[in-house]
């Protein structure tokens, strides 16, 4: 099982890669919105969960999740740790 | 430059003929491009355009460079500007489009019916200079791609891509950094007393 920190680490490699470099790894911080801040748009988002899916080997359980509560790249990371089988 | 095949290009006089509104020297263009609004298309010097590339230059225009290569069926449309800086290169079936229609819109759509009743999105296209774009790769409205970036083959180039960055793939992503020391080449290049441009 990973933890939110790595998790955290792992996101910031994914959004310099989305984001083609305009925002490199070093520059994400846990308290930095994903769209609001970091500039994502809805598909950056789908794209950055879906390479942690595969990362972590998980697949995310949807069902009664509150997005508009998962805004930050820390919010994002305890979520993920959370979705591990062996949380 | 690499010849293309002489007899399928145009000679210079058929160029001059064709109406550009700039044409540099050492141009070699295949017969079998097409080119529309001719007036408003800018092409510099020692460029090659290989066949069945399509020019469809809007109110905007199309410039080219010097040093710039666009292979088989490369296509740039649009209403707005489209640029494309030295030293570029498109591989075959590239596609530039400085035009989009509204995909999600309730307007009619495509040229056969009147611009009122539709809803286009036109936004400048730049390519700046030492772009690599691989084949087949798609580029939209409003993209920016920095100097010596380049894009892997099949790409969709969605948004614009900071200077020297690798990206690749749908949806794009930074894949490397691209070798600083093409600028360097260049200066000692363009440097050399023979250089056909200067």
């Amino acid at each position: 099982m990973k933890q939110a920190d790595a998790i955290k680490t792992y996101l910031a490699q994914q959004i310099e890669e989305i984001k083609l470099g305009a925002v490199t790894a070093g520059q994400v911080s846990g308290d930095q919105r994903l769209i609001q801040d970091l500039g994502l748009d809805s598909l950056d988002y789908a794209t950055c969960l879906l390479g942690c899916e595969k990362w972590l080997g998980i697949k995310v359980r949807e069902e009664g999740v509150d997005w508009s509560q998962i805004q930050t790249v820390d919010q994002l990371a305890q979520f993920l740790e959370a979705q591990q089988p062996d949380a | 430059m690499s010849q293309l095949n002489e007899p399928n290009c145009f000679t210079p006089e058929e160029l001059t003929r064709l109406g550009f509104a700039e044409i540099g020297r050492d141009v070699q263009i295949d017969r079998t491009c097409r080119f529309f609004g001719n007036e408003r298309i800018r092409i510099g010097s020692n460029v090659r355009i290989d066949s069945f590339c399509t020019f469809s230059a809007g109110a905007g225009g199309i410039r080219i460079g010097n040093h710039v290569h666009l292979s088989t069926a490369v296509g740039l449309a649009g209403a707005a500007e489209i640029v494309i800086d030295d030293f570029c290169g498109l591989s075959s079936r590239v596609a530039v489009f400085s035009t989009n229609e509204d995909y999600a819109g309730g307007t009619l759509t495509n040229p056969t019916v009147p611009d009122t009743w539709r809803n286009n999105i036109s936004k400048p296209v730049h390519l700046k200079k030492h772009v690599l774009i691989g084949s087949g790769s798609v580029i939209l409205p409003g993209v920016t791609v920095g100097i010596a970036a380049s894009v892997g083959a099949l790409s969709l180039v969605n948004k614009s891509i900071p200077d020297f960055v690798v990206a690749g793939g749908n949806p794009m992503r930074k894949v490397g950094m691209r070798n600083r020391n093409i600028l360097q080449q260049e200066a000692a290049f363009l440097a050399r007393p023979e250089h056909p441009t200067e």
